[in-house]
């Protein structure tokens, strides 16, 4: 055919696009790995079939977080039974809870509100009432 | 056959593109100013999107233009009626 040219557009236009969003992803992915120091720690329980938040001062919280705007938060999520999943829809916040394991995740809230805090992982038979209340405090 | 300079003016602006994310200011985290993953998730989903769309619209044009060339080359062969 002899037209090697249209191809080499074609592959150099995607390729470079590819690269684009490529390199774009890696970023955000590093900047969400990055826990910032200053971050407050808050474990994160899960089980059958409710939330408890544990605060560093050893207070707790059950179906409800307090947490305060423009602060950052860590969350050390656990789980006591099966595998759940750590889900705040409103702030693109998923991790899953596994038993015997400690998953991190951060974020820092920007807005005060009231937010769903949800279970993202079929837990059995009330999974779906398995909600808390995210209160983000001004 | 294809020349080093086609290489370099097809790719070049490409991979410069793909470097300005990671020369952009606005990642920078200033005191106090924390990094918002509800913006930026987002914000990487939009361009991840239009990059989807674009490499489609890409490969449909060429795989169209390379049908129709061929088709065109072919208008000698007969038709039986």
């Amino acid at each position: 055919m002899g037209h090697t040219i249209y191809e080499w557009v074609y592959i150099g236009v995607v390729v470079g696009i590819l690269i684009w969003v490529g390199a774009d992803s890696w970023l955000v992915e590093k900047h969400l790995e990055e826990i910032p120091e200053e971050a407050t720690t808050i474990r994160v329980v899960a089980q059958q079939w409710f939330w408890t938040f544990e605060h560093p001062d050893g207070t707790k919280e059950v179906g409800e977080l307090h947490v305060k705007a423009g602060k950052a938060y860590r969350f050390e999520v656990v789980s006591k039974d099966v595998i759940h999943s750590f889900n705040v829809p409103y702030f693109v916040m998923t991790m899953d809870a596994v038993p015997g394991r400690v998953n991190k995740i951060w974020f820092a809230p920007a807005e005060p509100g009231e937010f769903l805090i949800q279970c993202r992982e079929y837990c059995g038979l009330l999974h779906y009432q398995m909600r808390a209340k995210l209160i983000v405090e001004a | 056959m294809v020349s080093t300079r086609f290489y370099v003016l097809i790719l070049a602006p490409l991979l410069s593109a793909s470097l300005i994310p990671i020369l952009d200011p606005a990642y920078a985290q200033e005191e106090g100013q924390f990094f918002n993953r509800r913006i930026e998730i987002w914000s990487l989903f939009y361009k991840l999107m239009t990059a989807a769309f674009i490499v489609g619209a890409v490969v449909n044009g060429v795989i169209l233009f390379i049908v129709l060339r061929f088709r065109e080359r072919k208008t000698k062969r007969e038709v039986k009626v």
